[in-house]
């Protein structure tokens, strides 16, 4: 009983502690993991056979995955947390994030491996191609992209799980961590777009 | 240590209390993503790798820099940094180990070679020192 009130005391919005969602004890969510395997395998034996469809196919498939979820959790997902009651809030950051802590690696590797043995096996990535600029230009895009998703938005992610595991979790600290994982996750989003716009100079 | 005793702490306040690992860590990281990108701005020809080799040994010097601050750090959760520094370098690692793996499958000449296995080294240290503090830093 005393450490109810203790909880509901040290958590704001007219939360209790018992009531606020949880994520997993694991953090990550571990039903991805197989979905992890399958696409580093098949990009393994992509790489390996130098087949050019089945690289092709792993860049543009998990590309796209990597620009609309940018796109759709920076632009429509983020404003609308904002807006949430806390506790909804909560609820789909718990189920989110577990997910996305995982899909995100992997999309970006699968992406940016495939994308490396794609542009030698095209040439666009050595210096004498005529498109050769367009692809740093994509590099450095990609570096700042980088940056602000290890530096800042992943840490966010993981800090705000685990501070949801705490018994008594400070939600003043989650919405500033939250605030800060939208803001960076919009900055993305807006950056994925002149990715695309590279892209499709490449491909045409 | 206890969470009562600062209930409505800001995460700026409680970033204050620690070194900046998070910055130089994300600072580190664009340095070797600046040396990977000039070598690879030259391909197939190998450029001069002096500036490279310049960035490289910057990010690693902030590597160190940012495991010597902290582990002058008084009053961090050792306990949890540890156990999210573990997960995180095996993925980490993981994905360093597929990239080396493309590189060496690639035939890329040996001392191009040699800078991205040792990008990718600092890479996988660095990252999961970022992850990891970033989670502590809040518990301790």
């Amino acid at each position: 009983m005393a450490d109810a009130t203790v909880g509901a005391a040290a958590v704001p919005s007219g939360l209790v502690a018992g009531e606020i969602p949880r994520p997993p004890r694991t953090i990550v969510s571990v039903a991805t993991l197989p979905f992890v395997a399958l696409a580093l395998i098949y990009l393994l034996v992509s790489v390996i056979g130098g087949w050019r469809w089945a690289l092709t196919f792993a860049h543009v498939a998990f590309g796209a995955a990597w620009t609309i979820i940018d796109l759709f959790l920076g632009l429509v997902i983020g404003p609308i947390l904002g807006r949430m009651p806390i506790r909804a809030r909560l609820e789909l950051i718990t189920r989110l994030m577990p997910k996305m802590s995982v899909i995100m690696p992997t999309v970006v590797v699968v992406t940016l491996v495939a994308g490396f043995q794609l542009g030698l096996q095209v040439g666009v990535l050595y210096s004498i191609h005529p498109y050769h600029a367009w692809i740093l230009a994509s590099f450095a895009v990609v570096g700042v992209m980088a940056l602000i998703a290890l530096g800042i938005n992943e840490p966010a992610n993981l800090a705000v799980l685990f501070e949801l595991r705490k018994p008594e979790p400070n939600l003043e600290l989650v919405g500033q961590l939250m605030r800060r994982f939208i803001y960076t996750a919009g900055i993305l989003g807006i950056m994925q777009l002149s990715i695309l716009i590279i892209m499709a100079r490449v491909a045409s | 240590m206890s969470q009562d005793a600062r209930p409505t702490a800001s995460a700026s306040a409680q970033e204050q209390r620690l070194p900046p690992v998070a910055f130089v860590g994300t600072l580190a990281l664009g340095l070797a993503i600046a040396g990977v990108t000039y070598i690879t701005a030259s391909l197939p020809k190998e450029p001069p790798l002096a500036p490279a080799i310049g960035l490289l040994a910057a990010a690693a010097a902030a590597v160190i820099a940012n495991a010597v601050a902290l582990a002058r750090a008084r009053n961090f959760a050792w306990r949890l940094f540890f156990i999210v520094f573990r997960w995180t370098i095996l993925a980490y690692g993981l994905i360093a180990g597929l990239l080396m793996f493309v590189f060496i499958y690639n035939d890329m000449p040996a001392r191009m070679l040699a800078f991205q296995i040792a990008t990718l080294a600092i890479g996988a240290v660095d990252i999961p020192m970022i992850l990891a503090f970033s989670v502590a830093k809040y518990q301790s």
